[in-house]
């Protein structure tokens, strides 16, 4: 039992924190919000304490469960930055009439993610994947007001059903072949046989939808703009990160043996998806539509890496999804209080910021920056790694092609901090005060996009993690 | 000495002045942050001297940190003679440039801190013996070459912005692909590391130098205007506020000579011997080209920017000639380059702010009213042109010596070529100084007579802008009289990257 | 050497007043700075007396050899272990020779300007510019390496450019500057290749070393310099051709000679020194210096020989059509150093040979004498005047005694009347062709009446002729510009006495003079032809002049507008250059070279913008891509499968 709990923690944390906020719904409804929002961000933060103390290995369920300590870490990741949401989505929520709702589906949805990276076994991670996508999608939803947001919603319910429907179809076909969904037992059994990687494809299309891998990414966009800041955060961070680090597992393990064929399909896919994401990203005008295409190029850098080595890859991507995390919230952490003041999705409501608020474009600069891949900022050692990592494997021709699409990527960064910086308001703008929570955060995610990379210590014990997991 | 203060002591003082309030206060905490930079470089210069005659390897005052361990980079910084000389040229060139920036009324605060961003990327490249903060550094100067023009510059400014910064940025792209190449490929049994020395070490077998080595010479090309990729050259200097245009011009692009030495032909001589010839051919083309071009230019700006592209162009002849001369030539060229097109800029600038023209043909006789600048400004054009006694002259002349010593036609006819540019940059220089300094005195048109009464009660130049430029001056006056303070900090340096040449 | 110093001091004390006028003299000195700067001249001018007779009847001597020494060096800028530029000086008798002429023009320039420049706004500024000038032509002379004297050439020209547009007012004076240093860089363009071949092929930079390596048949530096090279010629006569078409350009010879006519733009002062004494001989001194490689080679010193006539004689020509005082002596100018390459073309390396070379060298010291006295008359004569149109002035002989005098001396002297001091050295010249070749001999004659004709006919247009009827307000002439005049008088007078040949010759030994009674006899007759055709025409004022210049209009048309040799350049600069090569060089940078990283932009623009319907909000094709991307990949893996 205590075995389970130990083992568990994380999950075990955050279905208690469920249960607490399903009691206190049910319990009462004349609290004060700013005092439950205070106790929740407290419990999160617990939450993410408790990743960091320990560190079980073990599996559980029949190996369907495993844990160690990269495990571990790759949660309190995602912890982390739902705990960041959480403070940036502070307002947002203090006006909310559901907001209690919109906890419990997030923490649930975190549950989800939380078993699917610790799934052994396919079947696990089907259930981890739904759990983890289905509470997104009222998510979603939020904006009760707006036709937009329940568009979102469906059209992510939709898209969501037909991948799931696709991952199974492959699964299944996998169970038919093999006899087998226990990933050990796949690893054996892979082989490079047509029927194997017909199946192959269809369940990577499944993931591939999640990650919002091109051509699976037509949903991301008008999700991201339908939906609030906080799940269109969620979704950018939380449940991209998520995926991504079962899909590491996933291919350098289970699917290790067919490694030529899945190598040429994720290049391909990451080329795709970094030359589309970026021709989108291009002309776009809404900044949440910007942030969408933002990053789908962005996972197309992260799938190129996979097609790398395994250890250098692997912490290159882990390392990637923290710095990630830090400029990608910052970003929606600005783009949300300007929202939540201007009423304006577009990003001409950024012209002429800088005069008058100065630390919030800073805070944005510095975060369009990092995902532009500029130094000190962290985002450039994030995608030097990533791509120093597969430099090695392929030829120059696609390093040459990945450079490129680097530097078509700071164009559209560039040009936000243009807007901000060098251009003059169209209407004036005034100064906007943020409150607390989210201007914590915003000065997390900043010092976190600077410290991570100059410092190299985040990277070195994630390199030393990976190394003596794997 | 501890190089590394290099960076240190910049960083701290562009922070203080971010936290200081008062106008006078920021300025106050930039000019310190100069002279020390300054001061620095030269306490630098001296013990570099006093310790080489007594040092085994030509990289001094090396540190080595442990940077990313599982990836095999460290912060690992020495200089030799080159960088010694391109650090003093860079520590003059932001002295100076914060100087005439001292009437910066918008943003100062701001403008400030990313002129000492530049200057760290300056200086953090040039220390550099790890390909991995070589890289870091370089890119560390692109963005607030892209804030300095987009928010202080003038005319187009937000175009010549974004070009520049997206030039530089593919640069950078080109550079990365390589030293990747470098990283791997690497002879060094299985281990990948990013580290200079070691890279020297262990070349690259010679099919994938002839792969990289391309990578890494048009990346560093393009920062020092290597054509047909210069375009960014022009626009860039033309928008920027005048410190900017200086650094830009008489920094930036030395990073990219200076790359193209240390990195591609030092890391792949074979590479640089398989490509010498092509790169003669482009290197004449913009020497040759660059000057035509100028001569048909309006713009003092332009006048500059598109001088630069025809001065650097000597840059790249004497690296791709690889003679010893030629190379030693090509940094000659390149402290010399970088010290009169800052004064060139600095000059134009005090003339704007006089006149509010660079058109050529809005000005005229300026050496009536204006003795002290148009002094300087016939100064710095001499020098373009490459007068004795001036250190162009210096520079180019030993640059077409060098090449001619390489044997072969081929080689003597891109001496001639490169040498016939003398004869045009001399017809450039004197139509811009026939047309703004001397001549019936005419400004602005627009401005009228009561502007130029106005300016004719205005003195000359403020304190900053002579201490600037006396600066900039005094450079390249000394290195014109006494060229050997300058190459005996480079001779011993080039012989090993000689050496690299021959052996390998 | 002893008196290192006092040599150093030569040419630093006109530094020192440029550096001391330049920094100080607008704000402080502007009263002092003539004083200042002529009194710093006067000691540089005592000094070079001083080692000029040391050298000569001191230490110069070995074995009844005048040597070459070098008497202080350092070492400047290295190339490589052997080539390496080094600064320092260089004693042999035509530097000494030099360094006496330069100082004492300069000095005389220096006391003339106090009154010519009087009241100049710029006055410190004139003074720093001459300082520059004076002391660039004596590091020049004094140079013992090509590389030395390249630099010192160029600061040469730089000064040259500042003092001809010293009216930086005067649109044409600035042209004029323009073009004196563009023509000239042109030509130091073929310099500096030379130079760089010849130092390439001799292995050192060094005049003594230089001769010595490439003047050896049998060392292998001489061979590999004299193989074929390029167009049948050796490297070596490309080289000495090149070294050659700098100094053609800075002496102005044929066909880069364009420059000079425009020069006399600046301060007369300033023409008598740079523009007619010494500046202007550097390429006579240049060929001079490396004499023994022209002699070596035969074809490099032919061009020498063809260039020096073929100027002196077209000179002459167009001086006789024109009417600008300044122009014409400009020409007059060009056409005697053309008499002076002429005389080094036909000499020979030693012995009785060699005698162009003496006569060369010797006609370049009185020609600075009687040039620089015409130049400052004619300086007075604008002074009064205020103008410099030949036809505007007349019967100026009572106005002006002195300048009358002094200008009919020189005129006398540079037709080669005896005793002036003309007549012995273009005597030498003569004999030197005569022995040469017959055919050079008659048209150096002819020439020579040729110059007898112009400057009479000067002579005659300024101070016979009916009076001028300009105003004459500066009517009085201050004693600075009295002296120099008698001073330089004086010399015109005596310096063909001479006996030049002992101490200046090819190979350092001394040279018996060669004045033959009976070979003198025709060039002073033909001079004296030209003196009295000119009094004929122009004594008073007739019709003779213009019914002369109809009876041979194509001729005199041509001449009068120098042979269209500007407007062949203009062609050339203005329509090839500027607008063949630099428009287009333009229109592709712009179009082309920029246009394609501009089209670049727009065309990934165009991507972006032509694939939006991909993102249409539709699920229902969200969802068809999907599975689109399904068989893709399906695709992408059977294709792999094989």
């Amino acid at each position: 039992m205590l075995e389970y709990i130990f083992l568990m923690k994380q999950e075990l944390m955050l279905s208690a924190l469920i249960f607490l906020l399903l009691i206190i719904y049910l319990a009462s409804n004349n609290l004060v919000t700013e005092k439950v929002l205070t106790g929740i961000n407290g419990l999160l933060i617990a939450n993410l304490l408790l990743g960091f103390w320990g560190n079980p290995t073990g599996n559980l369920f029949g190996n369907m469960y495993h844990t160690d300590g990269l495990i571990v870490f790759q949660k309190s990741l995602l912890n982390f930055a739902l705990l960041v949401i959480s403070f940036m989505a502070y307002d947002w929520l203090k006006v909310h009439r559901h907001y209690l709702e919109f906890y419990i589906l997030m923490l649930a949805a975190l549950l989800g993610a939380f078993y699917m990276i610790s799934s052994r076994h396919l079947l696990m991670f089907f259930l981890g994947l739904e759990l983890a996508g289905i509470p997104v999608a009222l998510m979603a939803n939020f904006d009760l007001g707006r036709k937009k947001s329940s568009e979102a919603a469906l059209k992510y319910i939709m898209s969501s059903a037909f991948a799931s429907a696709m991952f199974l179809f492959g699964a299944g076909f996998i169970y038919a072949l093999t006899g087998t969904l226990d990933f050990f037992e796949l690893q054996k059994a892979a082989t490079a046989n047509p029927a194997f990687l017909f199946a192959f494809i269809f369940i990577l299309a499944g993931i591939g939808f999640k990650i919002s891998a091109v051509p699976f990414h037509l949903w991301t966009a008008d999700v991201y703009q339908g939906a609030p800041v906080a799940t269109a955060s969620y979704l950018s961070v939380v449940s991209k990160g998520s995926v991504l680090f079962v899909l590491a597992y996933l291919l350098f393990n289970v699917f290790q043996n067919i490694f030529i064929t899945w190598r040429a399909i994720i290049i391909l896919l990451a080329l795709l998806s970094m030359v589309l994401g970026n021709l989108f990203a291009l002309r776009q005008q809404n900044s949440k539509r910007f942030m969408a295409f933002s990053s789908i190029t962005q996972m197309g850098f992260v799938l190129i890496a996979l097609a790398a080595g395994k250890l250098m890859s692997t912490s290159a991507l882990i390392y990637f999804i923290l710095v990630y995390l830090f400029s990608n919230l910052a970003a929606f952490g600005v783009i949300a209080v300007v929202m939540d003041h201007t009423g304006r999705e577009d990003i001409n409501a950024f012209k002429g910021f800088y005069k008058k608020n100065p630390s919030l474009a800073w805070v944005f600069a510095l975060a369009l920056f990092s995902l532009a891949g500029i130094p000190p900022m962290a985002g450039f050692f994030g995608k030097f790694f990533l791509v120093l990592a597969v430099a090695g494997s392929v030829n120059y021709v696609i390093l040459t092609l990945i450079a490129l699409n680097i530097v078509l990527s700071v164009y559209y960064y560039l040009r936000i901090v243009r807007l901000m910086f060098m251009d003059d308001a169209e209407t004036s703008l005034n100064r906007i005060s943020v409150s607390r929570m989210p201007k914590w955060a915003l000065w997390i995610c900043t010092a976190g996009t600077i410290v991570t990379g100059v410092m190299s210590g985040a990277y070195e014990y994630i390199a030393t993690l990976v190394k003596s997991v794997w | 000495m501890n190089l590394s203060l290099l960076i240190i002591v910049p960083l701290i003082l562009a922070v203080a002045g971010l936290l200081v309030n008062s106008q006078k206060q920021v300025k106050g905490i930039a000019l310190a942050s100069g002279i020390a930079q300054l001061v620095l470089a030269f306490w630098l210069a001296i013990s570099f001297m006093l310790q080489r005659k007594s040092a085994v390897s030509e990289f001094l005052f090396q540190q080595h940190f442990e940077w990313f361990r599982h990836l095999n980079i460290g912060y690992h910084i020495g200089v030799d003679g080159i960088s010694v000389t391109m650090i003093l040229l860079t520590a003059f060139i932001v002295l100076a440039g914060i100087l005439v920036s001292w009437n910066v009324k918008r943003m100062s605060k701001e403008y400030f801190f990313l002129m000492q961003v530049l200057a760290i990327g300056a200086y953090g490249f040039f220390i550099s013996l790890d390909l991995f903060t070589l890289f870091f550094f370089l890119e560390l100067a692109v963005v607030p070459k892209f804030m300095l023009i987009g928010i202080w510059g003038s005319g187009k400014k937000e175009y010549s912005a974004m070009k520049l910064a997206l030039m530089l940025m593919a640069a950078s792209a080109l550079v990365f692909v390589g030293i990747t190449g470098l990283y791997f490929f690497s002879t060094t049994h299985g281990v990948h590391d990013f580290n200079l020395l070691t890279v020297a070490d262990h070349p690259l077998p010679t099919d994938k130098q002839k792969i990289f080595f391309p990578f890494v010479f048009i990346g560093f090309g393009i920062f020092t205007a290597l054509f047909p990729f210069h375009t960014w050259v022009p626009d860039g200097h033309s928008s920027a506020p005048t410190a900017a245009s200086m650094f830009l011009a008489g920094i930036s692009m030395k990073l990219g000579g200076y790359g193209c030495l240390r990195v591609a032909v030092y890391l792949m001589p074979a590479g640089a011997q398989f490509y010498s010839n092509a790169i003669i051919v482009l290197a004449c083309i913009a020497i040759l080209y660059g000057a035509l071009v100028t001569m048909m230019q309006t713009d003092l700006k332009y006048i500059n920017a598109y001088s630069s592209v025809s001065h650097c162009g000597f840059v790249l002849l004497g690296i791709g000639i690889l003679t010893k001369t030629a190379i030693n030539g090509a940094v000659l060229q390149m402290i010399s380059h970088g010290l009169m097109t800052a004064l060139f800029f600095a000059v134009i600038g005090m003339i704007y702010e006089r006149t509010h023209t660079r058109e050529v043909s809005k000005m005229g006789g300026l050496l009536k009213i204006m003795p002290f600048i148009s002094t300087l400004f016939v100064l710095v054009g001499l020098c373009s042109l490459g007068l004795p006694g001036l250190s162009g002259f210096v520079a180019e002349v030993t640059i077409l010596v060098g090449s001619w010593q390489r044997v072969g036609a081929y080689y003597q006819w891109a001496t001639i070529i490169a040498a016939a540019s003398i004869v045009v940059t001399a017809v450039y220089i004197l139509r811009a100084t026939a047309k703004v300094i001397m001549g019936p005195l005419k400004i602005n048109n627009s401005l009228g007579e009561a502007a130029l009464a106005q300016l004719d009660g205005r003195p000359a130049a403020n304190w900053n802008e002579r201490a600037a430029v006396y600066l900039l001056a005094g450079g390249i006056i000394a290195m014109g009289i006494a060229p050997f303070l300058v190459t005996d900090f480079i001779y011993p340096a080039t012989d090993f990257i000689l050496q690299q040449l021959s052996f390998k | 050497m002893k008196n290192q110093l006092i040599i150093l001091l030569i040419p630093l004390l006109p530094l020192l007043g440029f550096v001391l006028l330049g920094l100080l003299g607008k704000n402080y000195l502007k009263k002092s700075a003539g004083i200042i700067a002529t009194m710093l001249l006067l000691a540089s001018a005592i000094l070079s007396i001083i080692v000029a007779g040391q050298y000569f009847f001191d230490y110069g001597k070995a074995f009844d050899v005048y040597v070459k020494l070098i008497a202080w060096e350092i070492h400047w800028l290295g190339f490589t272990n052997q080539l390496s530029i080094n600064i320092g000086v260089l004693l042999d008798p035509i530097s000494v020779i030099m360094l006496v002429v330069v100082t004492f023009i300069s000095l005389m320039v220096h006391i003339f300007s106090l009154g010519y420049m009087k009241g100049e706004t710029r006055f410190a500024t004139y003074y720093a510019y001459l300082g520059l000038f004076t002391f660039s032509m004596l590091g020049l002379v004094l140079a013992p390496n090509l590389f030395q004297m390249y630099m010192f050439w160029e600061l040469v020209g730089i000064s040259s450019y500042l003092l001809i547009g010293f009216y930086f007012q005067k649109p044409s004076a600035v042209a004029a500057a323009k073009k004196a240093f563009i023509v000239t860089r042109f030509a130091d363009f073929g310099f500096l290749i030379g130079i760089i071949m010849l130092s390439y092929f001799g292995n050192s930079l060094d005049f003594i070393t230089v001769i010595q390596n490439l003047s050896q048949p049998q060392s292998p530096a001489f061979i590999s310099a004299a193989a074929p090279m390029f167009l049948g010629c050796s490297g070596l006569t490309w080289a000495l051709t090149l070294i050659f078409m700098g100094g053609a350009g800075k002496s102005a010879m044929f066909p880069l000679h364009v420059w000079l006519p425009d020069a006399m733009e600046g301060p007369t002062p300033v023409s008598a020194l740079i523009h007619a004494a010494t500046m202007v001989v550097a390429g006579v001194f240049l060929v001079a210096r490396l004499f023994p490689l022209y002699v070596f080679n035969g074809a490099s010193l032919q061009i020498v020989l063809f260039v020096g006539l073929l100027s002196s004689f077209i000179a002459a020509v167009i001086a006789c059509t024109q009417t600008d005082v300044k122009r014409i002596l400009a020409y007059s100018t060009m056409s005697q150093i053309g008499y002076m390459m002429l005389a080094l073309g036909v000499s020979g390396s030693s012995g009785e040979a060699s005698l162009g070379f003496t006569a060369g060298m010797f006609h370049l010291f009185t020609h600075a004498f009687f040039k620089s006295l015409l130049f400052l008359c004619a300086g007075v004569i604008i002074h009064v005047v205020h103008s410099n149109n030949m036809n505007e002035m007349g019967g100026l002989r009572k106005q002006l005694p002195l300048t009358h005098a002094a200008f009919l001396i020189a005129c006398l002297a540079i037709s080669g009347i005896p005793p002036f001091a003309g007549f012995f050295s273009k005597e030498e010249i003569l004999l030197a062709a005569y022995q040469k070749s017959k055919g050079v001999y008659l048209l150096a004659l002819l020439t020579s009446g040729l110059t007898a004709f112009y400057m009479f006919r000067l002579y005659f247009s300024v101070f016979w002729n009916k009076p001028a009827q300009v105003s004459q307000s500066h009517a009085t002439t201050p004693v600075s510009m009295k002296i120099p005049l008698a001073l330089l008088l004086v010399c015109t007078v005596v310096a063909g006495f001479i006996s030049f040949g002992s101490y200046v010759s090819a190979d350092g030994r001394a040279l018996a003079s060669h004045f033959h009674l009976s070979f003198s006899l025709l060039p002073v007759a033909v001079a004296l032809t030209g003196i009295f055709l000119a009094m004929w025409m122009y004594k008073s004022a007739s019709g003779k002049a213009d019914a002369m210049a109809k009876s041979m209009k194509v001729l005199y048309r041509l001449a009068h507008n120098k042979f269209y040799i500007d407007e062949l350049y203009h062609f050339i600069t203005q329509r090839i250059i500027f607008n063949m090569l630099g428009k287009n060089a333009e229109r592709m940078d712009r179009k082309f070279v920029d246009g394609a990283v501009n089209e670049l932009a727009a065309s990934t623009m165009d991507v972006s913008k032509s694939i939006k319907h991909l993102q249409s909000g539709k699920i229902q094709q969200y969802l068809l891509f999907f599975f689109g991307g399904i068989a893709l990949l399906l695709l992408m893996f059977i294709y792999l499968w094989k």
